[in-house]
């Protein structure tokens, strides 16, 4: 990146020149990383119309026949009917919590001066250090004291408590630099300190909530250790659990597994390109209230 | 600041609360199995209504597992003969399986009947006290009993007592050739390792891989060559004699030998390029394309051949086994093999569940279900299931044909204990990539026998 | 300031349900695991403790050691190549360059796709014969180049940390393009009109206000290459020969395939020590630098 920069810093006499030629270099560069991008979504989808066959002889090459019925398939095997909705709920209702929970603890912990302060934020780090294979066995135990096995809450619970490190990292870094006299001259004006909270600190951290919604949705739609210990029961588990039926030891399903993989990435693509809007929306929405 | 306080006080009396009811690691919270049934009355029901027996099963076989459509058809069936058995039955796939049931394992809540592993996991589990053993049910059933394979009964065995029967068994190590490609060089299977060197270097120079192989796993190399390889040196008795301390050692010159051919067959280039890192699946494509003129798999792979395997290629596609070594100790007629895994029983279970549980067992492997298997193209655990032929894909018969010639010895990864087995599983790897030597392997090894 | 300190009450009423959720869900089991370290236990029978001897063993343990060398150069590839590969696209992708909204489209797909979907197609385009990068460089006259990328020992650490960094900058890039929406437009513009040149723009506006988060970035840098497992566990099991091994693949093996759940638990405690510390080390000599300027 400073290479691109330095090439023509300061000279002004090839301003003009140089202006073009680092337009060029950089879109060639975003260009490389996007084809290296885009190149993985593509393979997955035509990739999900061929034959197990045909994956294996031609592992890269387009479909020379559209199999639909990898469709059929996906969605029988991976149990896509019963088990998204459970994915769904399970996601948005822990993002709810994660963003309720998060921002208020990141609120106070950027904005407030108390004894505790360090201790509480770095415990936060915590819960980020431990690799989660080797808590699966006590928080099973947890879950099985508060009676929670088998329900969705053991689900929205554990997102929640385990999206909690990240999202307060994230929004404790953007309130702390909201500046703070506009919240005080709210609380002088009259306004009690929960509704500067909702009315102005949330509206203005509409960027880092953004983000934060993106990345927790991200995380709770993939997770697959907690579903896989938590659930037994058929009519709760969620998509991942589903998408294991394709790969086993003996042989694989590509065909049924990218196809599966296509149908399920579509809510997160979706989340995604809208909530992407709003990361940068934050941009005008905050420079009118600054 | 007194908010502060007493904000501190309950986050740590609640950290201790918690700390302190299970303070113990998990396996003493005995939780009582959901056992409706348990508290039923245990009169002798009469035989016409039969009482509703309630059990929890976990199984593997699902998915791409080679027995999940054979399971699906074998448990309607069950259902459908003992009506009274309600069956909460949960299909996970392998891999998933293992991390399910380990933490619920640990945490004192294990299932009523599941899938177990032959050898190290049924010892694990065993020797830990968690399992009901089922010699009554093998002393009422004689000829069930008798019928099978002593492999399949006997991995299951801890001191004498049998937890488990394996749904079928399986071969380890067969070697699908393609025979245009050997009439193509003018070569015939090879009958001695001077032979199967021969036969390698041909390959290489013409530009076919001689030997398909995917070791990324790390157990295929162990399982599907290294393991018959060091039977031919070393014959069946050597292993058990080292790991009993009894004599022998892994830094014999025979098993050093075998750790040398295997290493010499590498560097030849009996193996495609990229052998570590394709799986045992993948490496398959190099076969199934016409590209290598071997492939040793095991016998979970033939359904995958039959589906796979091009019309054209799979007129060609013979078996047999690593031919016998020069000066070898071993018998060269046999081949590695090993027991399918089967269902175990949860050691909390009622004597009703206990009944209930083992009539599961004695369906899923009785000679109707040996018949079933072999539908399925699974090999058999039974010593006679006579074959319809004219059912059976030509490739599922040449496997029996080769299961009834060629007598199984013991693959390493079941005789051995888990650590010894990652030992010699990393240890291959290094052989193959160069990073090892056979002589620091085996000493490796050596230093491992407890 | 002083008058939210006024409104004490609220630190409790804004802190306690996220920090009993949190001692509940995490802390907790957490420390609870901590505990099967200091017992020898195959994670099915009696649980026998034998104080610190699985640390004892750690210590002489030659593959957790390699495992260790291995992860640190996840995390050091981690944060030199996610961090400022992150921080220049968020740069420039906030800037008004045509196009901007596609690439911050499509550079998030990385994070979308499912690790087994990357694992498997990454090996497939590496792949010593018939891989395409191979072609490419073949084709390019480069035939040196064309390494066993995955499975050349020596090289395979490097090709798995490469394909990391490709999985995640845009989650730096997320995070970054966020934390610029707080740098208000009228200092950058203030900037231009001084005639500043945009590297000096960086190193003295942008970068001192994007500190903060850089430092959290960092964080989470660390705590997730510290954890990486999954594309690991998919691209090459660990291998060749260990190559790969990293300490949570290390640790999942031990707890869930060798019956040693105690050991396990040993190295997982280990992995959270040497974690901390590194974001310790790492927010220490962060802070300094920020208070230079």
């Amino acid at each position: 990146m400073e290479n691109v920069i330095k090439a023509n810093s300061g000279k002004d006499l090839l301003s003009g020149v140089g202006k073009r030629f680092r337009k060029l270099l950089l879109y060639a560069l975003l260009c490389f990383v996007a084809i290296t991008t885009v190149y993985p979504l593509l393979w997955m989808v035509y990739t999900s119309f061929k034959s197990n066959q045909d994956i294996s002889m031609n592992t890269l090459a387009l479909p020379t026949k559209l199999h639909f019925e990898n469709y059929l398939e996906a969605w029988k095997t991976a149990r896509i009917g019963e088990y998204f909705f459970n994915s769904i709920l399970v996601a948005v209702v822990s993002i709810i919590f994660t963003i309720l929970v998060g921002a208020s603890a990141a609120f106070i912990l950027a904005k407030f001066k108390f004894k505790m302060q360090r201790l509480v934020y770095t415990s936060f780090i915590i819960g980020m250090l431990i690799p989660i294979q080797s808590i699966l066995v006590p928080l099973f135990i947890q879950m099985r004291n508060f009676k929670l096995l088998d329900s969705r809450w053991s689900l929205i619970l554990s997102y929640t408590a385990f999206g909690l490190p990240m999202a307060i990292f994230i929004l404790e870094s953007f309130i702390r630099d909201l500046p703070s006299e506009i919240l005080e001259s709210a609380v002088i004006d009259g306004s009690s300190v929960p509704r500067a909270f909702f009315k102005l600190i949330l509206p203005m951290s509409r960027p880092a909530l953004a983000t934060v919604i993106i990345l927790s949705f991200l995380n709770n739609w993939k997770e697959f250790s907690f579903a896989l210990i938590f659930i037994s029961d058929e009519a709760k588990k969620t998509l991942p659990l589903g998408l294991y039926n394709f790969l086993g030891a003996e042989t694989n399903n590509y065909a049924g597994l990218t196809a599966a993989l296509v149908i399920s990435s579509i809510p997160v693509l979706i989340m995604y390109l809208f909530m992407q809007e709003q990361v940068i929306k934050g941009m005008t929405a905050g420079a009118v209230k600054g | 600041m007194k908010k502060q306080i007493i904000c501190a006080i309950l986050a740590i009396s609640l950290l201790f609360a918690f700390a302190g009811c299970s303070g113990k690691p998990a396996s003493q919270e005995n939780t009582p199995s959901q056992t409706p049934s348990r508290e039923e009355t245990t009169t002798p029901a009469a035989q016409a209504v039969p009482e509703k027996v309630k059990f929890s099963l976990w199984h593997s076989y699902v998915g791409t597992d080679q027995r999940a459509p054979f399971m699906e058809a074998r448990m309607s069936q069950f259902r459908t003969q003992y009506p009274n058995y309600e069956i909460d039955e949960q299909k996970i796939p392998r891999d998933q399986y293992q991390t399910k049931l380990k933490t619920q394992a640990a945490a004192g809540q294990l299932p009523d009947a599941f899938v177990i592993w032959p050898n190290a996991m049924t010892i694990e589990f065993a020797t830990s006290n968690l399992l009901a053993d089922i010699n009554d049910l093998l002393e009422r059933n004689p000829e069930w009993r008798d019928g099978f394979v002593s492999r399949a009964l006997d991995e299951f065995t801890v001191d004498g007592k049998t937890y488990s029967a394996g749904l079928g068994v399986s071969v380890t190590s067969i070697v699908f050739y393609n025979k245009a490609l050997f009439d193509k060089y003018n070569l015939s299977y090879p009958q001695s390792y001077e032979e199967l060197k021969n036969v390698i270097t041909t390959f290489v120079k013409n530009g076919v891989i001689p030997i398909a192989h995917g070791n990324k796993p790390k157990w295929p190399a162990q399982s599907t060559i290294f393991s018959l390889m060091a039977n031919r040196e070393t014959g069946s008795e050597w292993l058990d004699n080292v790991l009993a301390k009894n004599g022998a050692q892994f830094t014999d010159p025979e098993f050093i030998r075998a750790l040398e051919k295997f290493e010499e067959i590498t560097k030849l280039g009996a193996f495609n390029k990229d052998f570590i890192s394709l799986d045992n699946v993948q490496m398959r494509d190099y076969f199934y394309k016409g590209q290598a003129a071997m492939m040793i798999d095991g016998s979970w792979a033939v359904p995958d051949v039959i589906a796979k395997a091009p019309e054209d290629l799979k007129a060609n596609i013979e078996l047999d086994i690593l031919p016998g070594f020069e000066g070898g100790k071993g018998d060269p007629n046999v081949m590695s093999g090993v027991s399918a895994t089967g269902i175990a029983i949860n050691k909390k279970v009622s004597p009703q569940q206990k009944a209930a549980i083992e009539d599961l067992i004695v369906f899923l492997t009785n000679s109707e279900a040996q018949q079933m298997y072999a539908e399925y193209n699974i090999p058999v655990s039974y010593k006679n299931v006579t074959i319809d032929k004219s059912k059976a894909d030509p490739i599922y018969i040449k496997l029996t044909e080769l299961i009834s010639k060629h007598p199984l010895v013991t693959v390493y990864d079941s005789a051995l204990n888990s650590e010894l087995t990652e030992i010699v599983n990393n240890g291959l790897q290094g052989i193959m990539v160069g990073k090892q030597t056979p002589e620091e392997v085996a000493k490796q090894l050596q230093a491992a026998v407890k | 300031m002083e008058l939210i300190s006024r409104n004490r009450k609220y630190i409790f009423i804004g802190l306690f349900p996220t920090v009993a959720l949190y001692i509940i869900f995490v802390i907790y089991p957490i420390v609870r695991s901590f505990f099967y370290g200091f017992y020898e236990w195959n994670g099915l029978g009696e649980p026998i403790y034998i104080g610190l001897k699985n640390f004892q063993d750690i210590l002489k343990d030659n593959i957790f050691w390699l495992s260790f060398k291995n992860n640190i150069f996840v995390v050091v590839a981690s944060i030199l190549g996610q961090i400022p590969l992150g921080l220049f696209l968020a740069i420039v992708l906030n800037s008004k360059l045509k196009g901007a909204g596609f690439f911050r489209s499509v550079l998030f797909i990385p994070m979308i796709l499912s690790t087994v979907v990357v694992g498997l197609l990454w090996s497939t385009l590496l792949n010593y014969q018939m891989g395409v990068v191979n072609y490419i460089l073949q084709s390019l006259g480069l035939e040196k180049l064309a390494l066993d990328w995955l499975g050349n020992p020596d090289i395979a650490m490097y090709t798995v940390c490469a394909v990391i960094i490709w999985q995640f900058f845009s989650l730096y890039m997320i995070i970054f393009l966020a934390a610029l929406q707080n740098i208000p437009n009228d200092i950058l513009e203030a900037a231009n009109i001084d005639g500043a040149n945009e590297l000096r723009k960086f190193f003295s506006i942008t970068l001192p206000m994007l500190w903060p988060t850089v430092m959290t970035a960092v964080v989470l840098c660390i705590s997730g290459s510290m954890r990486s497992f999954d594309l690991v566990y998919v691209m090459t099991q660990g291998g060749p020969a260990n190559a790969t091994e990293l300490m949570a693949t290390y640790m999942y093996n031990k707890t869930f395939s060798v019956y040693k759940y105690g050991y396990g638990s040993a190295v997982s405690l280990v992995i959270f020590v040497i974690s901390f510390g590194l974001i310790l080390i790492s927010q220490s000599l962060m802070r300094k630098k920020n208070s230079d300027r």
